[in-house]
Parts: C-alpha cells; sequence; structure tokens
C-alpha cells in the first residue's frame, strides 16, 4: 500500500548502452522536460549506431517514456535522422541553387560513374552512402559538399574524387 | 452576442466561437477539414478561408482563415467572395492531385466529408498531370481498416488520438506531402477509443473493419436511434442494419453523456446480434436432449406453476434488460417473488448509489458535468475499464487548469494548439485511491495503491477530515499525508468530481463517498457525484427490484420447507457471471425448474430446463437507465418474429381464460404496446414517474407523418428479397413504435432522429446542421428523464472481507474494457481481449519466482485456468488482481474464496518481446 | 568604414578565443549591463539603435523584446534563442559570424536574455555546421568557467544558463514557431500566431528568438550607443549587415559594409562583378525566397524599404547571381524542388501545392510544358501567397516563381515552343 509515482512504475531496458545513455542524461540538464529530449536521443543513438532502427526508436520511446510512434514521428521528420542504414560514410552533396549553378550536377553525375550510387544509394562495400542536402552555406565556394561532418568546397568532379579516398586518421580540419 | 455582417445581411452570433463555428451555426455552408467541434481549430486545411474587410469602405479585404479568427462585434465578412471561394477551390483541387479516384470501392462513398467539401467547393476537373504519391498501408487490428492513400492530410486522426484521447500509438510521421499516419509498424491500436478514428476522418483512410465486410451506403442502412448495452454510461448509438444484420454502430450525439465519440466496446460490441451464439428456436431439455418447444407452450405452463400453490416461482431480472421486461417480469411473478439478478455486493452499492441520490437535488454527473469540472477524485472504480467512455471524459477534465491558464492569456478555447502548448504538461488535478493502477495513470496527479478494505478507510478518514474532525486512528504517516493534501486539493477546487463505483462490490466505500460529499457540502463546496455502475440497466433494476441473491435463496429454502416444488424464471441473465460455482450449483439445487428467457446461448441456458429466445436490443424498443441516473429510449433497428419478453408475456396472461389469483395479470394481458407497459410501471413504481417521456411515444408523429428507419434514398427494397421471391413484400410493420422500417415518413425528432442527413451534408457531420449551434446541443432538445430517487432503508453494509483465508491473498477485481459479456460474443471485440492475465504484487512473485509473462495455475472451485502473470508494482504486497472473467473468483460472489495457485504445468508461450536485438547493419 | 561585426576575424579563419575577444572588449557590455543597466535599459537602448532583425523580415529587435512580459509577476522561466539554423539556399552569412567568432554571438544572446530576464538561453544550431558547433560549445565552456554565465554572474542578482541546441535537420527549423517545437523536441511544424512566442512560446513560456546577426549586433549597440548605430547605416536605416554574394560573379564572398550600400557596389566593388563571358541576367536580392531583381536595379541602396519598393525583399541580404547562361527556369525549378521538399507537409496549399508547382516546372524545363500550365503557375503565386499559408515559407518558395514567370517569361515560352531547354545547348 503506497502511493506511487509515474516514475517508479516505467521499466527500463538494456538496449541504450551506458554510453548513449550518460550522453542523453547530459543533455537532459539542458531541458525543462524529458520529452524534449527526444531529437538529442535519436541524434546520439544514430553517432553510436549509425542510424535509428525500428528497435532503436522503442528502446528510445521506452527510455523517455514515450510511445514508440510519437518517436518515430520526430525520427521521420528530420532528415539528418537516418532510419536506414547509411555507408560508413555519408556524403551531403549540396543541391541547392548556387551549388546547382555552379555544376553540383556534375558531380553528381561523377559520384555515379565512381561509386555507382545515386541520391538515397549506398555503395556495394558499404563505405558511402550519397545524400542531396540543402544549401551548406557554402555558396561563395560552391559547388560544395560534407563527407561524413566535414566540409569541401569549390570542387569539380576531379578534386571531388580526389576526396573518396579512404580518410588517412588523425587529420583535422583546424 | 455579437452583430456580424456576412454577404451584407447581418446575423447575431456567439463571441465565444471562432468566425467558421459560428458561420456553421448560422446554417451557411463553409468547407472545412481540420476542424472539428469537439477538437478545435488548428488552421491547417485552409480550406475554410473567407474575406475579412477592415470596415465599410474596404472594397478588397484580406484572406483570413474562419476557424482561426475570433469574432469581433460588427465585423465585415465575405463568404461569397470571389476570391475566397476561388482560394477553396483551390485548397480542394490541391488536396485532391494525390486523392485516389476510388469512391466506387471506398466504404466511406456516399457519406464522405470530402465529397461533400469538394462539391461545397465547385472543384470538378483535375488538371494536375504528376503522379499521385502512394502510401503502403498498415494492419492496425481487429476494429480499423488503413488507406493511407486517400489521406488528405488534416491531422484530426492524430489530433484525437494523441491529443484528445491520450493514445501513443498513432502519429503523423514524415514530412512535406509524404506525410503519413499510422503506428510506428503494423499492430494493433492500443487505445480503446480507436473507433472514433472511423468518423473524425473526414474520408476513407480508417474505416470500420467490421463494417467493411459487410458494407452497404449509408443510404441503404436502416437506422434507429439507440442506447448502448455494453455499460452503464449510457451512451447514445445509432445501430445500422441491412440484410437482417446489424452492420455497424455510429455515434448519435449527446450534448450531455457521449458527445461525439463512442469507445470501441460500444462501437463493435453490436456483431454479439450476429453471433452464431443467438438462440432463435425454444426448447426443452431433458435427460435426452432437447426438443423443440413454442415459447408460448413454456410461458402458459409456467403460469400454470404460478398458479399452483404447491408451486413456488421465483423470477429473477436482468440489469441488461430493458424496465419494460423487467417489469413485465416483476408483475408476472410479484414483486415478493421477483429479484434482481445481481451478486450481493454490487447490489448493495447500487442500494447506496440510490438513496445517495435522494439526498441530492442535481443528481448524478453526466460526462458533460465532468468535463467541466476541476478536480477528481477517484475511490477505488476502475472506470477506464468499467465505463470506458468516462475515461475520455476524465482525460478532457485535466484540461481545465490549461484551459484556465489559456484564459488569461486571451487565449480563446478552441485555438487548440496554442492552448497544448501553453498548458503542456499542466493539468487539472486527478487522483486515483485505487487497488492498482489503471489506464488513467498517465494523466494522474496522484495515485495511492491501497487494499479494498483500506481504501474505504481512507475515504472514510478523508471525509472526517474535510469535516475538521481527526481523520482517525491506525493509519500510516503515508496515508495521512495523503488525507491531508486530498483535502486541501479538494477544496482548493471550484467544482471538485467524486467518482466512485460498484466494480470492486464494496458498499463502505460509497458510504465513505456519501460522507465525503457531505463534508465537502457543510464546508460550502457543491461537488459532482458520479457512482460507476456495471450494466446498460443496473441502476433501472436496482430501483425495480428490492431483493438480491440473497434474499432469493432464504425464499427458495423456505418454499421448499413448505413442501413447495420451487422454480426460476431467469431473465437475459448469466448467473455464472454473478454467483461463485458452489452458490451457483446450491441454487441449481434448490430449484428443480429452470425457465430461461434469453437471446444468446449463455451458460445459464446450457443449465436450464427450457428456454425461450428473446429478441436482442436491436430488435424492440424500451428503456434503460444509465449511472447518471438518466432514462433513455432505445428503438428497434431491425424487425423480427420474436416478441420482446413483456409481450410475451402479456400475451400469456391474456390467454388465460380465468384471472385467476393474481389480479396483476389482468394488467399484465392489457399492455397492447410498450408505452402502456411504462405507464403502468409510472404509477406503480413513483422513482419511475416520468420515464414516458424518456422517447417519443408509440402514437408520436411529426405534422401527422410518423418516422423513417431508411433513408428517403434507400435503394432496392424490391431487389432486396428477389433472391427467394420475386414479389415486392411490403415492409414489417411495427405496432411498438412511431418509427417505421421503410422511408416513409419524416426521420424522428431532434436526437431522436434515425440518422443525420441534410442536403449538401452526407457525412455524419450533417449534425452540425441540426445543432443549435454547431457542437452545441441538438436543436429540438428533450429534457434529460431524471428518476425521482427516493431514500431506501439501508441495510448496513455486510463486511466483504476479500481476503483468502487459506493463501491471505488480497484479491483485487481487475475489469477490462473487452471483457463484457454481450461484447464477448463479437469476434473483433473478443479478438482485442487477448488472454487473461494475473496481476501479482513485486514482493509476492519474488517470493514465488515468478516473472511478468510466466504462466501459473490458478484453482479456484471446480475451476482451474492457466494464465500469465503480470507483475505489477503498483500492487499492495501479497494481492493478487484477477482478472473479472467467468470461471475466475468474481468480485462481490464469494467473500472468501478457496483460491489456490501454482506453477502451471503446461506453460502458456511466451510472447514475443518489444525489443529484440538491433537486427539492422549499421556498423559497431 | 567601420566594421563592427567583422573587423577582427582572424584571417587563418580560426575562431576568436575568450582571451582575444576579451582583450579586444568583448563582453565589457555584458558587464555594463550586469552593473548597473536596468533590463528596461537595455530593451530601450536596442529600440532606440533602430535595430531591425537580420533573419528576414526586418522586425524591430527592440520592439519584439519590449512585447515580453517583465519585472515582477512575469512568468518565469523564460526563454531566449539564438537563430542558428541558417539554411536559406544562398544564404551564409551566419555561418561566418558563429564560426569564426562565437563569443560575440553569445555576449549578444546573453545581453537579449538579460534584457527580456530570460532564464535560459539556446543557440539553436542547424545540424550541418558542425565546425560551429565545435567552436560554440568550446566558448560556451570558456564563458561558463570564465563567471560570465551560470548563477549570479559577475556577483549579479541575474542566472543565465546557456545550452547548445543541434538541430536533426530540415530549412522548416529557422522559422521562429517551428524552432520552438524542434527545441521541444517535436516535430517542427509551425505555430499559429497569435499567441506570439514572447507570451507563449517555448513549453509555453514566454520566448524570443532573434537571429544570430541580429545579435551580434547588440553588444556593440551597448557599448557605443544607440546614435552610434545609428549612423553606421547610409541612410534612413541603422548598423552594418553582412552582405553577400553567389554565383557566377569573380569574387564570390561575404563583406559586412553599412545598411543602405547600393547593390552595384556589392555586386561590382566586393564581388568583383561578372565572370569573364558571363552577363548578369537578374539576381535575388536575399536568398532562396526573395523576388528577382533585374539589372536595371542594380543603383538601389541595400535597405528593407527600397528593396521592398523594387518588388522584391532583403532577406537575408546574400545576392544568388543569375547569368545569362544559366537557365531562369531550372534556377526557379531548382528552388521550388528545394520548397516543396522543405515544406513541413501542415497546411495543404504549400504541402500539396509545392509538388504540384514542381511538377509543372518539371515538364516546362523537359518541354513537356503547355502554355496553359504558366496560367496555372500564376494561380499558383496567388494560391500560396501572403496571407493564404500557415506560415511564410510557401510565400517566400513564390517570391521567386513570380517574378521569373514576370521578368523571365520569353524564356518559359520558349521552353513549350521549343519543347526542349533552349540553355541546355548553350552549356559547355
Ligand atoms: C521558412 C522560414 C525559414 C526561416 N529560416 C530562418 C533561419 O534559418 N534563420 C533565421 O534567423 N531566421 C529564419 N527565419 C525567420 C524567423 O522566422 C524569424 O523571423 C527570425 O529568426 C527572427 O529573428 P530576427 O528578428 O532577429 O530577424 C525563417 C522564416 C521562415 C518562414
Ligand atoms: S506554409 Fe508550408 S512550411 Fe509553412 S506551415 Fe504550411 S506546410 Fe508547413
Ligand atoms: S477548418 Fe479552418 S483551416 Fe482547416
Amino acid at each position: 500500500m503506497a502511493e506511487i509515482f509515474a516514475r517508479d512504475r516505467g521499466w527500463s531496458n538494456n538496449y541504450l548502452s551506458p554510453a548513449e545513455r550518460e550522453s542523453i542524461e547530459r543533455e537532459a540538464q539542458a531541458y525543462p522536460q524529458r520529452d524534449a529530449l527526444c531529437i538529442e536521443a535519436l541524434r546520439i543513438v544514430q553517432q553510436h549506431r549509425g542510424w535509428v532502427s525500428d528497435d532503436s526508436v522503442a528502446a528510445i520511446a521506452d527510455y523517455l517514456g514515450l510511445g514508440a510512434a510519437q518517436v518515430d514521428a520526430v525520427a521521420t521528420f528530420y532528415n539528418l535522422i537516418f532510419r536506414q542504414p547509411v555507408g560508413r560514410q555519408v556524403i551531403y552533396l549540396c543541391n541547392s541553387v548556387t551549388c546547382w549553378m555552379l555544376g553540383c550536377d556534375a558531380l553528381r553525375a561523377r559520384i555515379k560513374a565512381e561509386l555507382g550510387i545515386d541520391f538515397g544509394q549506398t555503395s556495394a562495400d558499404g563505405e558511402y552512402t550519397l545524400l542531396p542536402i540543402t544549401c551548406l552555406g557554402d555558396c561563395d565556394h560552391a559547388p560544395a559538399l560534407m563527407i561524413g561532418d566535414r566540409h569541401h568546397h569549390d570542387l569539380d568532379p576531379d578534386s571531388l574524387i580526389a576526396l573518396l579516398q579512404p580518410p588517412a586518421s588523425g587529420q583535422d580540419k583546424e | 452576442m455579437s452583430r456580424i455582417l456576412i454577404d451584407d445581411r447581418e446575423y447575431e452570433v456567439n463571441p465565444q466561437h471562432n468566425l467558421l463555428q459560428v458561420i456553421l451555426s448560422l446554417g451557411l455552408n463553409l468547407p472545412y477539414f481540420c476542424w472539428h467541434p469537439a477538437l478545435g481549430s488548428v488552421g491547417s486545411c485552409r480550406q475554410c478561408a473567407v474575406t475579412q474587410y477592415m470596415d465599410e469602405n474596404d472594397s478588397r479585404g484580406r484572406l483570413v482563415v474562419a476557424c482561426m479568427t475570433p469574432i469581433q462585434d460588427g465585423m465585415r465578412i465575405g463568404l461569397d467572395e470571389a476570391q475566397a471561394s476561388a482560394f477553396r477551390a483551390s485548397v480542394i483541387e490541391a488536396l485532391m492531385t494525390n486523392h485516389p479516384h476510388d469512391c466506387p470501392v471506398c466504404e466511406e462513398g456516399g457519406e464522405c466529408h470530402l465529397q461533400d467539401m469538394t462539391e461545397m467547393s465547385g472543384h470538378n476537373l483535375r488538371r494536375y498531370r504528376g503522379l499521385k504519391r502512394t502510401h503502403r498501408n498498415q494492419y492496425l487490428g481487429p476494429f480499423i481498416n488503413h488507406e493511407m492513400n486517400r489521406c488528405i492530410a488534416c491531422y484530426r486522426c492524430v489530433r484525437f488520438y494523441q491529443d484528445y484521447a491520450g493514445g501513443r500509438d498513432l502519429s503523423a510521421q514524415a514530412s512535406h506531402n509524404h506525410v503519413y499516419f499510422g503506428r510506428e509498424q503494423d499492430g494493433v491500436l492500443d487505445s480503446p477509443f480507436s473507433g472514433n478514428l472511423v468518423e473524425v476522418c473526414p474520408t476513407g483512410v480508417f474505416t470500420d473493419r467490421t463494417y467493411s465486410r459487410h458494407y452497404s451506403r449509408k443510404w441503404d442502412l436502416q437506422c434507429a436511434p439507440s442506447v448502448c448495452a455494453h455499460c452503464a454510461v449510457g451512451c447514445n448509438t445509432t445501430p445500422a442494419q441491412r440484410y437482417d444484420r446489424i452492420l455497424r454502430i455510429s455515434n448519435r450525439y449527446h450534448h450531455q453523456l457521449n458527445g461525439y465519440f463512442l469507445c470501441d466496446r460500444g462501437r463493435f460490441g453490436y456483431d454479439y446480434s450476429n453471433a452464431p451464439e443467438r438462440l432463435r428456436q425454444g426448447y426443452r431439455r431433458s435427460a435426452e436432449g432437447t426438443d423443440i418447444a413454442d415459447a408460448s407452450a413454456l410461458l402458459d405452463e409456467l403460469l400454470e406453476r404460478i398458479r399452483d400453490p404447491a408451486h413456488a416461482v421465483f423470477a429473477i431480472g436482468s440489469p441488461r434488460a430493458s424496465l419494460e421486461n423487467n417489469f413485465a417480469l416483476s408483475t408476472l411473478a410479484g414483486p415478493e417473488h421477483f429479484f434482481a439478478g445481481i451478486a450481493a455486493g454490487e447490489l448493495q452499492c447500487l442500494r447506496r448509489y440510490l438513496s445517495l441520490a435522494a439526498r441530492r437535488d442535481s443528481g448524478y454527473a453526466t460526462l458533460r458535468d465532468i468535463e467541466q469540472a476541476d478536480a477528481a477524485l477517484i475511490i477505488g472504480e476502475d472506470v477506464a475499464a468499467t465505463s470506458p467512455r468516462l475515461a475520455l471524459s476524465l482525460r478532457q477534465l485535466v484540461r481545465n487548469r490549461s484551459l484556465a491558464r489559456a484564459r488569461e492569456q486571451k487565449i480563446a478555447p478552441w485555438q487548440d494548439a496554442a492552448v497544448r502548448n501553453l498548458g503542456q504538461h499542466t493539468r487539472s488535478p486527478l487522483w486515483q485511491l485505487v487497488p492498482c493502477g489503471t489506464a488513467l495513470d498517465d494523466i494522474t496527479e496522484r495515485l495511492f495503491c491501497a487494499p479494498v478494505d483500506e481504501i474505504s478507510r481512507m475515504a472514510r478518514a478523508l471525509a472526517h477530515y474535510v469535516a475538521g474532525e481527526e481523520a482517525g486512528t491506525g493509519l500510516t504517516a503515508a496515508q495521512l499525508a495523503w488525507i491531508e493534501d486530498a483535502a486541501a486539493m479538494l477544496s482548493q477546487a471550484r467544482q471538485p468530481l467524486l467518482l466512485a463505483g460498484c466494480g470492486l462490490a464494496a458498499p463502505d466505500q460509497l458510504d465513505a463517498l456519501a460522507e465525503l460529499e457531505q463534508a465537502l457540502r457543510d464546508r460550502g463546496h457543491e461537488p459532482l457525484l458520479y457512482v460507476g455502475a456495471m450494466e446498460s440497466n443496473s441502476v433501472g433494476l436496482a430501483a425495480l427490484a428490492q431483493q438480491g441473491f440473497d434474499e432469493l435463496t432464504v425464499a427458495l429454502e423456505q418454499a421448499r420447507a413448505q413442501g413447495k416444488a420451487c422454480s426460476l424464471v431467469i431473465l437475459e441473465n448469466n448467473l455464472q457471471r454473478r454467483l461463485a460455482p458452489d452458490a451457483l450449483a446450491r441454487l441449481r439445487g434448490l430449484a428443480e425448474h429452470w425457465l430461461v428467457l434469453e437471446c444468446l446461448d449463455t451458460d445459464t441456458v446450457q443449465r436450464a430446463d427450457a428456454l425461450i429466445p428473446v429478441p436482442t436490443q436491436f430488435e424492440q424498443q424500451g428503456t434503460l437507465v444509465n449511472a447518471s441516473g438518466i432514462a433513455q429510449r432505445f428503438q428497434a433497428v431491425q424487425s423480427t418474429e420474436c416478441a420482446p419478453p413483456w409481450q410475451q408475456l402479456s400475451r400469456a396472461a391474456a390467454r388465460q381464460q380465468s384471472s385467476g389469483p393474481h389480479a396483476r395479470w389482468a394488467q399484465l394481458a392489457g399492455w397492447h404496446n410498450s408505452d402502456a407497459v411504462r405507464h403502468s410501471l409510472a404509477a406503480a413504481v413513483p422513482i419511475f414517474a416520468d420515464i414516458e417521456r424518456a422517447g417519443p411515444g408509440v402514437e408520436a408523429r411529426i405534422h401527422g407523418a410518423g418516422f423513417q428507419r431508411q433513408s428517403a434514398r434507400a435503394s432496392g427494397r424490391t431487389a432486396m428479397h428477389a433472391y427467394r421471391q420475386v414479389r415486392e413484400f411490403p415492409p414489417p410493420a411495427d405496432h411498438d413504435s412511431p418509427y417505421r422500417f421503410s422511408m416513409e415518413g419524416v426521420p424522428g425528432p431532434g436526437a431522436a432522429r434515425a440518422s443525420v442527413w441534410a442536403p449538401g451534408w452526407n457525412s455524419g457531420q450533417a449534425l452540425n446542421r441540426f445543432q443549435q449551434e454547431a457542437g452545441g446541443d441538438w436543436r429540438e432538445t428533450a429534457d434529460l428523464v431524471r428518476l425521482h430517487f427516493e431514500a431506501l432503508d439501508q441495510p448496513p453494509a455486510s463486511p466483504l472481507s476479500t481476503r483468502d483465508s487459506a493463501q491471505q491473498w488480497q484479491l483485487i477485481p481487475c475489469y477490462e474494457v473487452f471483457v463484457e459479456e454481450l461484447s464477448g460474443y463479437a469476434p473483433a471485440v473478443a479478438e482485442r481481449a487477448g488472454p487473461a492475465v494475473l496481476g501479482i504484487d513485486a514482493q509476492s512473485a519474488r517470493r514465488l519466482e515468478v516473472n511478468s509473462w510466466d504462466s501459473l495455475e490458478l484453482h479456484y472451485g471446480d475451476c482451474s485456468q492457466t494464465l500469465y502473470v503480470q507483475v505489477d508494482p503498483s500492487l499492495p504486497a501479497g494481492s493478487l488482481a484477477i482478472p473479472q472473467r467467468p470461471g475466475f473468483w468474481l468480485a462481490g460472489t464469494d467473500p472468501s474464496p478457496a483460491l489456490s495457485l501454482r506453477p502451471a504445468l503446461q506453460p502458456l508461450p511466451r510472447p514475443v518481446h518489444l525489443i529484440a536485438s538491433d537486427k539492422g547493419g549499421g556498423h559497431g | 568604414m567601420e566594421r563592427p561585426l567583422t573587423q577582427h576575424l582572424k584571417p587563418d579563419g580560426s575562431a576568436l578565443t575568450l582571451a582575444e575577444y576579451r582583450d579586444l572588449g568583448g563582453y565589457t557590455a555584458w558587464k555594463t549591463a550586469l552593473d548597473g543597466m536596468a533590463p528596461d535599459e537595455v530593451v530601450t537602448r536596442v529600440k532606440d539603435a533602430n535595430l531591425r532583425g537580420r533573419g528576414g523580415a526586418g522586425f524591430p529587435t527592440g520592439v519584439k523584446w519590449s512585447l515580453v512580459p517583465r519585472g515582477e509577476g512575469a512568468p518565469h522561466p523564460k526563454y531566449m534563442v539564438a537563430n542558428a539554423d541558417e539554411m536559406e539556399p544562398g544564404a551564409f552569412k551566419d555561418r561566418l559570424l558563429l564560426e569564426r567568432h562565437p563569443h560575440q554571438l553569445l555576449e549578444g544572446l546573453m545581453l537579449a536574455a538579460y534584457a527580456i530576464e530570460a532564464d535560459v538561453a539556446y543557440v539553436f544550431l542547424r545540424g550541418e555546421y558542425v565546425d560551429a558547433a565545435r567552436r560554440l560549445r568550446s566558448a560556451i565552456g570558456e564563458a561558463y568557467a570564465a563567471g560570465l554565465l551560470g548563477e549570479h554572474i559577475l556577483g549579479s542578482d541575474y542566472s543565465l544558463q546557456l545550452h547548445l541546441h543541434i538541430s536533426a535537420g530540415r530549412y522548416i527549423c529557422g522559422e521562429e514557431t517551428a524552432l520552438i517545437n524542434a527545441l521541444e523536441g517535436k516535430r517542427a511544424t509551425p505555430r499559429a500566431k497569435p499567441p506570439f512566442p514572447q507570451i507563449s512560446g517555448a513549453w509555453g513560456q514566454p520566448t524570443v528568438v532573434n537571429n544570430v546577426e541580429t545579435l551580434c549586433n547588440v553588444p556593440h549597440i551597448i557599448r557605443h550607443g544607440s546614435d552610434w548605430h545609428q549612423g553606421l547605416g547610409l541612410g534612413e536605416e541603422s548598423g552594418t549587415k553582412l552582405f553577400g554574394v553567389s554565383g557566377r560573379v569573380c569574387r564570390p564572398g561575404a563583406w559586412e559594409l553599412p545598411m543602405g550600400t547600393p547593390i552595384r557596389e556589392i555586386l561590382e566593388g566586393c564581388a568583383g562583378g561578372m565572370r569573364e563571358g558571363y552577363q548578369l541576367k537578374g539576381f535575388l536580392p536575399g536568398g532562396g525566397s526573395t523576388d528577382f531583381l533585374l539589372p536595371e536595379h542594380l543603383d538601389l541602396p541595400m535597405t528593407y524599404e527600397s528593396i521592398g519598393k523594387a518588388g522584391s525583399r532583403m532577406g537575408t541580404g546574400t545576392l544568388i547571381v543569375l547569368d545569362d547562361r544559366t537557365c531562369p527556369v531550372g534556377m526557379v525549378l531548382n528552388l521550388e524542388r528545394f520548397f516543396a521538399q522543405e515544406s513541413c507537409g501542415w497546411c495543404t496549399p504549400c504541402r500539396d501545392g509545392l509538388p504540384w508547382t514542381r511538377q509543372l516546372l518539371e515538364a516546362i524545363e523537359s518541354g513537356q510544358g503547355r502554355h496553359e500550365d504558366l496560367d496555372t503557375l500564376a494561380e499558383h503565386c496567388r494560391f500560396m501567397g501572403p496571407g493564404k499559408t500557415f506560415c511564410a515559407l510557401a510565400p517566400g518558395a513564390m517570391e521567386p516563381l513570380q517574378s521569373a514567370l514576370k521578368h523571365f517569361r520569353s524564356d518559359f515560352e520558349r521552353h513549350i515552343e521549343e519543347h526542349s531547354c533552349p540553355y541546355r545547348s548553350s552549356l559547355s
């Protein structure tokens, strides 16, 4: 016989890794409500797992006390959340207006020729996924793209191909 | 009232409403999608655009969406203005770019709001040449079909399902014109209000799956006003039938009760009427088997037995049969031989219901009253399971605090999204003092779980505390703290709601409720009161029958002691659901002959010596009393050869040549229609003085015309029976109702119309043409007919211990939305009931070494059941939450059951767990 | 010429550290405000400076702040948000300020928060700005460590928490009410106004959203005064503005110039004019959702008013140049494809109208167009025009289309008549 508080009733699972939970909890301090963590949790899980699977959606929902459909409503809205597996590296090719004028179609064609992938596709070796992205704020150096979280600009099809070599580890842009 | 100009005509309008609502209330046509009177405005569809002018000199005006525009005195609006009309046509045209041309095969066709609005806005030519976007549909369970390609993205479904009804497994997904409304994956919709999607969706995305299998066009359906048979809330419904089958139930608007929404039990339970278990033929049972028998012969024998001094005949009434049928049985057997077929504990609760009401002039709250309250304390009852629709009203109640905040910020209550954004997690207090958690926990501010008898003690202590006395001794610190806080919560409220019920069969709780109510009144508060009952006419039967099973047993024993042969006549009652197995066996032994009047093949029918089939509620007229104390009439939807019980009894009495010892039989024999039954009842029992007004009488006419059950467009009357006979059959006559089984006549008065239709409005939203104002009461309202409660002698509650003496288990009756007698015969509802699950507290689970979804064997009486276990941390230590299904221990039937638990010899297969490992690719 | 926002940017492209910023007088405005300015005074000073929002709509910033309930009895918590979601096609000005001068933004954000008596501030940053995120994170850390944020800042009564929210994408998040939904972890559909966010914003509490560039102006206004800021502009309008040019010009880039600088000076002076072999055909003056202007407009000053008079909007102030060898139909198609994809899906005209617009333009561009399609497109411009949709996305989407139909109509007609794109052959 006791007073029951909502927080005692939820059941938790061990799906999310301690590192994931820790990151989510760190973000929790920034928001007045737990359901506000939905986007953060999706981003964190994606950072760790590359994409957000159905199981991840269910686990995040469970962890935040939301319904899986409610989490999926958010997950499917935002274009930087992947609900399908992607390659080890994601190429975000800017196809907004300035990059279009300055030749993003040629870059796209070259990627297709080189890697055999078009927008939304992943190369057979699972290395690259090509996605269109809205204006990267690099218009003064168009055409531009991002590979992973690195911006590259003033590209032409040849300089682009040079980027597609497996990255040498440890180098930083800054 | 404000005055506004629409197309240069002046109108008086309600300034609290938005412009769209006002325009509809005036009877003018303005198309809309995302707005809904119960869901308010969000302004997403842009369909309701009109032109607003700054002043009389402004000739250009600007476009506004009416549903988001507040009323200003003197405002000038162009409704037919060219720019606005063109814009509205463009909106439809844009919506239609993706809409499939599948109206001919769409279940919504002919009652589709999208069709209506398309015609209204004048779009009729397709210019878009591109591809339509297509979606994959989902399996959503036995109730709802999904056809996403028809979606026009009005967002109503999620606004109802999530925002209004608190569901979590339907959402708007993706973005731009890929928005998708569905679950996260295929699966059964979890909310017990999912059926409302059918009516909330303005097109054919969410359709009634049970109806789809046999669907007819709306204009070919035969309908009548009815009242839900599946709990005591008394929601108003419109059942529809064709080809001798009930095909579906739709909501019938009731301003004070169900409003626009039903629960799924009520909407989909109708299929019991089509079930293979329906009884059509009377019989006698002997050792050899059953012999077909004529109902009138069986009744003549019954009357013979009643007249025979060597015989004693006792009658058991039914809480799911009409007042008329119960009263007829009581008249036949004599009130002293008429017993409520309700378990002792529940009957004691109902008697308290009656006397508590007698002390109040305001009676019990309606659902609408409840939605206006600003605080609620639930004592004992799991209303979400016993009275599902009520839970939806409680979800509206908790919004009142955020509505009040919105009012402070000058945000109109119809600004739905704005109010919700402002309110976020702000809620009016809803507190539960219950044995274990319920489906309302997510909106509950404080949940206190305690054993059944502790609940009564705490509620009584709270009453004392509110009255300014000592709370009492022997309470724990946690209990005392709760009591103090509850008292503060209740006294801070403008109008608190006190809610209890009969589900725990604990009359003590209702005594405590009465004390608490009185204490609050003495302090100047005006609390609302609601006491839930279990079945559609529990209250009516309790007011009619003074005695229950305990008295019946005594009477039987006395009669037998006098050397009489005893027999029972049982009206629509499955005693297995009300008596413990040994008590049932004892009753069978005491009465050597059982005659059962029933529509479905129940356990009691199986035990009977003779059966007389009776029609379902869909095939007769009658009156029910709901838990708000309101008497309501239902009408037959389809005709049947089988006469209702009151009439069968009346005819049997009429067949008696001599009136015999029973003068009552002369009255019984004189009932030529059910109006006469009600007339006699009103005269005989003062509590029912007004019930004749509960619906139109048999002679009711409008301008001399009777009422139609079919629409003026009903087609195929001549073809309907052509497979049997090419001759046209005359429609069956109904001598017991002003309604006809045909399209002749008028639709019926106000809420009692067979269905709603208006020119240009083929969908259910035609309703706004019949309301005083859109979202308001019916234009022709009939007063609510409340019972005239009177104080009763109150036998003290016999303490009903729910402790199992052997094991010291605390037994907690556990109700389920989809476990109810009649709807259990509807396959779709039965599918939703799922397996029985035994709740167990965490401590006992550890002791017994069981986890959730393990299985255990429950032994009780002669029964043994293997069932899943669910560890419920809200349960007090040492308790079992027992599903209230036949064959299990039932609340209020057996105070000290011999019940035991042991590990299952053959465990049930474990259900697949929610979260498996991450199956997908990705990378490490 | 004063360039308060950018003059100290480091040529190596790295961000100014806290120490470097402080050496330049950074956070003195913050100290001044906390030491002795009442929040109202901060509001008044910004109001008097006539600072107008740099996010596109040009709403007066001080007025926006003054609508927030303040003082005794005001609801708390209140929220102050920097809109760093820059996703407008052709806009790249906020990125510069974010990556290279994070403390300037933080100080502006903190001052704005102080002015509205906010309890919590957020930087709402678009997910692709990874470098900006890294630099902001470290700047925020520095500011906390230096006691510039947190409880009782610099010994005052004022406490402020500041967090970085990294968005998960979608252009609509830049719309301030959609941004608030995104901040709350929900789908970023816009909210109806009223109620305005200043009354009921994030979590139903008073909230102000300001553009990054707007906020970067605030520390300078507090330090140097309203008159000084007024004086920076060349005409009626005050302050400096980041202008940018992209497209086939000699030196694409962004420059801080006085408000009211003539377009020619930006396009020819700063950006060096058209590349060899290309002629100027037209330009979008302030990002993808503004109307085309023509070479004849080159001498207009870049002010909200004059650009408005010419039939366009200053928007973000980042020009996108259309040259004579780029197909205007293709360019508009590219923009409409973007807008159709970025529609949030909430209101009908935008959700279902834009894909139709895109489909018509695709048809025309590929030579499948019909003459009546141009009427339909013109109809769409009215159908999705200002006041018709729930938010400003669709009306913005119609701006380049309606002006292209007006200025480049013959290009559309040639596509239809010749059943192909006349520019395709001229592509080298
Ligand atoms: C579709 C849409 C996208 C927008 N995107 C941005 C944006 O990325 N950054 C921004 O500062 N303002 C954006 N805005 C404008 C904001 O809604 C808002 O007006 C602005 O942040 C207010 O800041 P300001 O008053 O400082 O200009 C956008 C507006 C719309 C309708
Ligand atoms: S105009 Fe577009 S982006 Fe704005 S609310 Fe409507 S659908 Fe969403
Ligand atoms: S009904 Fe008014 S915008 Fe949808």
